[in-house]
């Protein structure tokens, strides 16, 4: 009998713990989806060649053909939004994949060896916080010249310290717990601990600092696009369309820029706002 | 037939000499062992008992050399004739899979999120290069061996689903897969309730005689300490005061420590209507005065207690660390209670 009304305790007070996934949840879920897909079968998928130009029809309001108007220069608005997925998220994402890997790693080890190792780490990022991410990917865009990768390797460092930063102390927290002294005890190297338990362990804070990440990049690099650092007008890239929209905002045709600015904002809230949901989750 | 000459004889399973221990905190080194030495030999029990802080788990975890990282070690520590403090790397592992280390709160030493099967095998099949499988059915046995009925279930339980006598079981258990020469228990029933208490040192004594383990038993209680161990070691403000047969801790301690110690116990056949206690608090290591240690709260403390530091000295059967325990004792019919 005991036992009975135990099990139905517990799980109730599981359900409480873990809300139902809310409808903000499905939504974000959904656009992130379909920025994916986009990125994927975007030119498949484009109604006109994204680049086809005709002046004639500068400006022409969203119709059957053309469902969200034409640009300054005639061209299919939601084709080159289809289009623009694919650049617009590919960068962000090599970005995150790069600092989250060595920032996960750097973390660990500091978190880890503790002692001078520790310290120097500390150090080294906050000097590199001095730093800003739009003034290194400048900096890129000197070296490298205008394009994607300058701004790549740019964000890509900038993103380090963050990561490091937000990461050790979580490990750190980790790595203090009594359970990795038992396996201390038990003659298991450090390298095995570290990856086998201590890693898995803070995993879904590695993945939410990650998705948060994202869309940080994603505003950055749209920042730079529209500076003209990052990918070169006419490639179909949101951050460029935001730039290259502006002359229609002057002339009252903001659809372009409203558009793909829109889209930024979408997929950035809802990576945010997936990524705060699964480190919340994992809070307690 | 001499083959148990000085030289050829084995060494002790665990050896500490002298042993002192400072951590930093901010930019001071406060100390946490003052001086410890002991031996114990293979099959033997040793108690360490004393209050929080008086560095029976510090002793302990030196042994394992699992100390916190900013520590300062002097002295030797020597585990089956190795020295630990020199160890590192491959032949540190080796040295620590041949300690059992039995934590205080199970719950918090087996990772959460990990079942028992998992945690239990992993040093087995990660380090000593068994195969899952095998390792899964020895796993079994042990948890068997240890009283823990249907131990396949438990295998795939998660710790959260495990009461904590049975989690010290496991920890039990696990230690023993490991097949240690010798097992530190810090505090290993404090968590648990008083039946589950029993039991878990009832399967500790017997594997200890079972495998001739040594066996160094950290506790608050005096009573239990003696139960378990032969000998009993009695700490305070990181030293060790007293060393004396567990038999004869009772009637025999020497050290006005030990004697309040023995004194502030309930005794189920004389009811008392107050406890002696023992005025003062406990001292930290790193606060101790000059002189000896226990001289502000020693009932019997002159001035010469607060100056000269007592060394530990064979006295009456176990060595006590007193500069007066000879005119305190020499009044043999005033037994202090």
């Amino acid at each position: 009998m005991t036992t009975m009304t135990l099990t139905v305790e517990s799980s109730a007070a599981a359900r409480r713990r873990r809300p139902r996934a809310s409808l903000l949840t499905w939504v974000s879920a959904a656009v992130i989806v379909g920025g994916v897909l986009l990125a994927i079968l975007g030119p498949l998928l484009a109604p006109h060649d994204p680049d086809q130009t005709d002046i004639a029809r500068a400006f022409f309001a969203p119709s059957a053909d053309h469902l969200l108007g034409q640009d300054s220069q005639g061209r299919d608005i939601l084709s080159r939004i289809m289009l623009g997925a694919r650049s617009s998220m590919t960068g962000p994402l090599i970005v995150v994949l790069f600092a989250m890997s060595i920032g996960t790693v750097v973390a660990l080890l500091a978190a880890w060896l503790g002692g001078w190792f520790d310290s120097g780490v500390s150090a080294v990022t906050d000097i590199m916080f001095g730093f800003p991410a739009i003034v290194l990917a400048v900096l890129a865009a000197a070296v490298f010249g205008p394009g994607l990768v300058g701004p790549t390797i740019a964000l890509g460092f900038a993103y380090i310290p963050l990561t490091i930063r937000v990461l050790r102390s979580f490990m750190i927290r980790e790595r203090a717990k009594d359970y990795v002294l038992t396996y201390e005890v038990q003659g298991l190297s450090g390298l095995l601990i570290c990856a086998r338990h201590l890693l898995p362990n803070v995993w879904p804070m590695v993945i939410a600092q990650g998705t948060l990440l994202f869309g940080y990049a994603m505003v950055d690099f749209a920042a730079i696009s529209f500076l003209g650092l990052g990918v070169q007008p006419p490639a179909s890239d949101w951050g460029v369309m935001v730039s290259t929209g502006q002359r229609g905002v002057l002339l009252g045709y903001p659809t372009e820029s409203f558009v793909a600015g829109a889209c930024i904002v979408a997929v950035v809230l809802a990576v945010n706002f997936l990524g705060e949901r699964i480190s919340e989750q994992n809070e307690t | 037939m001499i083959m148990h000459s000085s030289t050829g004889a084995e060494p002790p399973a665990i050896q500490l000499e002298n042993v002192a221990a400072s951590v930093r905190v901010g930019d001071q080194w406060r100390a946490v062992l003052r001086d410890v030495s002991f031996v114990v030999a293979a099959g033997e029990a040793l108690g360490i008992v004393g209050e929080s802080g008086s560095g029976k788990s510090m002793t302990a975890k030196a042994i394992a050399r699992l100390l916190p990282g900013r520590t300062r070690l002097t002295g030797t520590v020597r585990v089956g004739g190795l020295d630990v403090n020199t160890l590192s790397g491959r032949a540190l592992r080796a040295h620590r899979s041949r300690v059992g280390f039995i934590f205080q709160d199970p719950k918090a030493h087996i990772n959460p999120v990990r079942t028992i099967g998992d945690f239990m095998t992993e040093s087995l099949v990660r380090t000593a290069g068994v195969r899952r499988r095998e390792a899964m059915v020895r796993a079994a046995r042990a948890l068997g061996g240890v009283g823990v009925t249907s131990p396949e279930r438990r295998l795939a339980q998660y710790p959260h689903e495990l009461s904590g006598g049975l989690l010290q079981r496991v920890m039990i258990a696990t230690v023993l897969l490991g097949e240690p020469e010798m097992i530190l228990a810090d505090e290993p029933t404090t968590a648990l309730d008083v039946t589950t208490q029993s039991e878990v040192i009832a399967i500790l004594d017997e594997m200890r005689r079972e495998r001739n383990l040594a066996l160094v038993f950290i506790t608050h209680d005096l009573e239990l300490a003696s139960t378990v161990c032969d000998r009993t070691a009695v700490m305070y403000a990181g030293q060790i005061v007293e060393t004396r047969a567990s038999k004869d801790v009772h009637e025999g301690s020497r050290h006005p420590y030990t004697r309040a110690l023995v004194g502030a116990r309930p005794l189920l056949d004389h009811p008392q209507e107050r406890l002696t206690v023992l005025p003062g608090r406990p001292i930290a290591p790193a606060d101790a005065p000059a002189g000896c240690s226990f001289h502000t709260r020693c009932p019997y403390a002159k001035e010469s207690c607060a100056e000269i530091e007592p060394e530990l000295e064979e006295f009456d059967g176990g060595t006590v660390r007193c500069i007066r325990k000879h005119e305190i004792w020499s009044a043999t019919t005033a037994v202090p209670r």
